[in-house]
């Protein structure tokens, strides 16, 4: 708190659908790091069968590294060399990691042809402990799923967690906004 | 897509990420004033809460340079709900430090986010959120016509949404618990709490109270969510 926030310079709007997904990602404020290797990251963070996938979105991960200096400088692809959204084979950019209290995460993005978010991995993982979670029977406007994921089940915002500016920033929420409708 | 268009915005204010998304079709311009006013609200905020600005109402209260009831209209009013949730709470809620001085930090938060969302309103917005730090204010429905869909994020496992609740239009979200940055949840004693629960999650009408009561709640463990059906429009569960 001891630094002025800077809201107005930080703004994004995500009127531009096409190339906002490349904005939010290129506006962290932590450079990437560290590349993941990801041939070897995504087959033993990528859970198979059980409940508690960390896969948001259930494609194929797209097991392309993209070098740090490389995000920032992805300009929107050719926009008319692909109509619709159906092929998820566009850039793929992996973000910084997110520090959390128990553990880093670190997420990838994958874009289509004309920018468009379409698969989010996770390529650093924070926890591997117990999951088993229950939830409250009192809560009556609660769906429990097995696994909700981002893109079936339209979820506009969430809560909890990514708390910090740094874990935003690489978390579920910045995911959600930068997301087109 | 001109029809469809929708706002988002997001900054770095009060130490932490918030974030709007607007349904209405507005002009941008409507979005963009509306956003910044939640700015301007947020840093005057700042300036007269933060403990970590010497300058802050709070910093001179603490100095005894400022005495309570000389202070502004808004600090009255956070000190004052302050005082009440720690009587409500039996002293579980507390705003102040063990050395005395006050710090309204864990109240702050919630009702500014409440606030900044009024001012969306008053710019004539009617669809949208306002989300400071994993707490959100709703108001209105997303395009769609559905209600808003906030997801719970799972407390073990930041990359994974756990649960989602369709909230009542004009409503909000709180969740307190692991996941969230910090040790701003005290028990009695200003010690620590060791809750049972991961997270606890609270929806209501004003995100001022939903947050302040996930607070509680969470300190509480399993009285929690018995001690916030005291209150008939607010609703707690937990994500163990």
């Amino acid at each position: 708190m001891t630094k002025k926030p800077t809201l107005g310079r930080q703004i994004f709007p995500a009127v531009a659908l096409t190339v906002v997904g490349v904005g939010f990602i290129s506006q962290l404020d932590n450079p990437v790091g560290d590349v993941v290797a990801l041939e070897g990251a995504i087959g033993t963070l990528a859970p198979s069968a059980s409940a508690t996938t960390s896969t948001l979105v259930p494609s194929a991960a797209t097991s392309v590294v993209v070098p740090s200096e490389v995000t920032t400088t992805l300009a929107p692809s050719p926009l008319s060399t692909v109509e619709g959204t159906g092929n998820c084979d566009g850039d793929v950019v992996t973000g910084p990691t997110a520090v959390f209290k128990w553990g880093d995460l670190q997420l990838q993005a994958t874009f289509t042809q004309k920018n468009v978010l379409c698969n989010v991995t996770v390529v650093k993982y924070p926890n591997e402990d117990d999951k088993s979670l229950s939830i409250n029977q009192s809560a009556l406007p609660v769906y429990n799923q097995e696994a909700i994921e981002i893109g079936s089940a339209q979820i506009a915002v969430v809560s909890g967690a990514t708390d910090s500016w740094r874990a935003y920033t690489a978390g579920l929420q910045a995911i959600l906004d930068a997301r087109p409708e | 897509m001109s029809a469809e268009v929708r706002f988002t915005f997001a900054a770095k204010a009060m130490g932490t990420a918030v974030s709007a998304h607007i349904d209405d079709v507005v002009p941008q311009e409507i979005a963009d004033d509306a956003w910044e006013s939640v700015g301007v609200f947020l840093r005057d905020i700042e300036d007269r809460f933060s403990t970590f600005l010497p300058t802050s109402e709070i910093s001179r209260i603490n100095k005894g340079e400022l005495h309570v009831l000389d202070a502004s209209p808004d600090v009255v009013e956070v000190l004052d709900a302050c005082t009440w949730l720690e009587h409500l709470s039996d002293g579980v809620f507390n705003a102040r430090r063990p050395d005395g001085s006050i710090d309204p930090a864990g109240f702050v938060k919630g009702w500014a986010a409440e606030r900044a969302a009024r001012l969306l309103a008053e710019a004539g917005l009617k669809n949208y959120y306002l989300r400071i730090g994993g707490d959100i204010q709703a108001h209105g429905r997303q395009a769609t016509g559905d209600k808003w869909r906030v997801g719970i994020v799972d407390p073990h496992d930041a990359t994974r949404i756990h649960s989602y609740v369709d909230i009542p239009e004009n409503w909000a979200i709180a969740t307190s618990g692991v996941a969230e940055r910090g040790q701003h949840i005290w028990g009695k004693d200003s010690q620590p709490t060791n809750s049972q629960f991961s997270s606890m999650t609270v929806i209501g009408p004003h995100l001022m109270w939903a947050d302040a009561f996930a607070t509680i709640a969470y300190a509480l463990g399993d009285a929690g969510i018995d001690w916030v059906e005291k209150f008939p429009d607010y609703t707690a569960f937990t994500l163990k």
